[in-house]
């Protein structure tokens, strides 16, 4: 079939065509790889930046968990330490400073009544109280040395009987004496009465009722 | 249902003198649909035939219709005015292909007083080649390689790829031969391709092109593009474009009778006008009158469907840039015609 076809176009304008298009396709390409580059480079650059972040927390938690490591191992040994002291103190501190335990007698003493002699001595205390009631170590651990208590000896003069009936109960009424046991009464002269008394000082037994010792130290 | 799907043509771009008209193609089975086509003020030979000046503005304007008018893919066929052209006939012997273009190379160096390496130069047999051996008329079309260069770069500019260039007359000639050669049934026929001031003839016969001329239909001196203000000497006013149009037919009647002695008995049955300045009715009327010829305008190919055209656009206007299109159809409508 006849088209006339002259074709004017010369080979090199169609290589420079060629050309300035593979030019704008390079280009093109170009500016994706370097789109592309950037883009990889920002989430590189974010990745690291995130990775950095969880090493440094994760260290930090590692670090942290070492400390309260040595945290809890250190109150742990205070702990045990504070435990042997207060066990110690247990076992030498006495349950009321002896003044104390003098003004509270002086102060529960009935009209009438008078001492002569009073002796105070150590002893540990005993699992029985006196109002017979089993009263448990305060620790609730068998093996704890049991703490010490205060044997009170008493000695006086009374006008009456009844006077050192009412002494007796007055002290055992009174907390922390506990296990008070008439030893003698007995007629002295000119009508008076000369008794004796022991009492136990045990903060331990806690009947109920009980008044606290009245101390200096504790308004 | 599948238009949208249908191979698209090459985007034909078809620079004039003074306005630049795009077009393309879908084909849909042995149909073709004009599926986009734009048009605007503006052309790189605006200032002169034979230069060309690329304005930015021109390439701006290329691009948008490019974008506006729903065109499609990145090669494109580029037509230009016979005034940026240099076209000849000459004889050449039988030679072999490369042979032949080497001298036709020479020929035209001669003809148009180039430097070779200045010129591109095509061929194209004329009246069927010589079956002899003896010498054989050729079409000898010449492009400046600066315009080409030039065209090529400012197409390339709005990412189009151009796959030729060829001349507006024998694009048109493309357009008119396909709705002419099954109504002459292989007699001879007449294209005249009118540009603003240049005018292509071509004169087909049965075994192809046998005649192809380019000359000047407007004096050099008028400076108006309006051939019925061109005033005559010793004529009425009303009558000047009449007369006008007389001094072409008389210059084509020329040809015709050129044509008539070489060949023998070929005077053309129809002269088919093609061109935007072919629209004029009294040319139709000159041309018939002088040459003895029925001279009528071009109007769409068998084949091709209006598509996106504006309806009231003249067919001949569009036929360079619509011929370009159709080489680059699969010539569906070309063997349905045939």
């Amino acid at each position: 079939m006849i088209e006339f076809h002259v074709n004017l176009l010369p080979p090199e304008a169609l290589r420079h065509a060629g050309i300035r298009l593979r030019r704008r396709i390079v280009a093109l390409a170009a500016t994706a790889f370097a789109v592309t580059l950037a883009g990889l480079a920002a989430h590189s650059f974010n990745e690291s930046r995130s990775a950095a972040i969880r090493v440094a927390v994760a260290q930090d938690l590692r670090e942290s968990a070492q400390s309260i490591d040595d945290v809890h191992t250190m109150l742990m040994a205070e702990r045990e330490h504070l435990k042997r002291l207060v066990s110690c103190q247990r076992t030498v501190a006495l349950p009321a400073q002896a003044s104390d335990v003098i003004a509270t007698i002086s102060h529960l003493l009935p009209e009438g009544v008078s001492l002569h002699a009073m002796k105070i001595s150590i002893s540990e205390a005993k699992t029985a109280a006196g109002r017979g009631l089993a009263q448990p170590a305060p620790t609730g651990q068998p093996n704890q040395p049991k703490p010490v208590t205060l044997d009170v000896a008493l000695a006086g003069h009374s006008m009456t009987l009844a006077a050192v009936s009412e002494f007796e109960q007055r002290l055992g009424a009174r907390t922390p004496f506990v296990g008070v046991r008439r030893n003698e009464v007995k007629q002295a002269g000119s009508g008076e009465q000369a008794f004796s008394l022991t009492v136990r000082v045990d903060p331990w037994a806690q009947p109920d009722g009980a008044e606290r010792i009245v101390s200096r130290s504790e308004p | 249902m599948f238009k949208a799907l249908a191979p698209r043509t090459d985007i034909a771009i078809d620079f004039g003198t003074d306005r630049t008209r795009l077009v393309q193609l879908s084909q849909d089975g042995l149909d073709a649909s004009i599926d986009a086509a734009a048009e605007f003020d503006g052309s790189p030979f605006a200032v002169s035939g034979s230069e060309i000046t690329i304005e930015p503005g021109f390439v701006q304007a290329l691009r948008r219709a490019l974008k506006s008018s729903g065109f499609a893919g990145r090669r494109c066929a580029l037509t230009i005015p016979c005034s940026s052209l240099l076209m000849d006939t000459a004889e050449l012997p039988s030679l072999a292909k490369d042979e032949l273009l080497q001298g036709a190379i020479w020929e035209a160096v001669d003809r148009f007083g180039l430097d070779r390496t200045a010129l591109h130069l095509g061929t194209l047999p004329l009246g069927g080649g010589s079956r002899s051996g003896g010498p054989t008329e050729y079409l000898l079309v010449g492009i400046r390689r600066q315009i080409a260069m030039a065209l090529t770069d400012c197409v390339a500019r709005v990412g189009l790829e151009p796959s030729r260039i060829e001349a507006a007359s024998l694009a048109a000639l493309r357009t008119a031969w396909r709705g002419m050669k099954m109504a002459t049934a292989g007699g001879c026929f007449a294209v005249l391709h009118l540009e603003d001031g240049k005018a292509g003839l071509s004169i087909m016969s049965g075994s192809g092109l046998a005649f192809h001329r380019t000359f000047d239909w407007k004096p050099a001196s008028s400076g108006e593009s309006q051939a019925d203000w061109i005033p005559v000497d010793g004529e009425d006013p009303g009558t000047a474009r009449v007369f006008r149009w007389y001094g072409l037919a008389e210059e084509t009647l020329q040809c015709f009778r050129h044509i008539d002695r070489k060949l023998g008995c070929a005077w053309p049955s129809q002269l088919v006008l093609t061109g935007p300045a072919a629209t004029d009715p009294a040319l139709t009327t000159a041309l018939s009158s002088v040459c003895s010829v029925h001279a009528l305008a071009v109007g769409l190919a068998p084949g091709v469907l209006q598509g996106v055209l504006d309806p009231m656009a003249a067919p001949c206007t569009w036929s360079a840039a619509l011929g370009s299109a159709l080489a680059g159809q699969s010539s569906g409508s070309g063997r349905r015609a045939a």
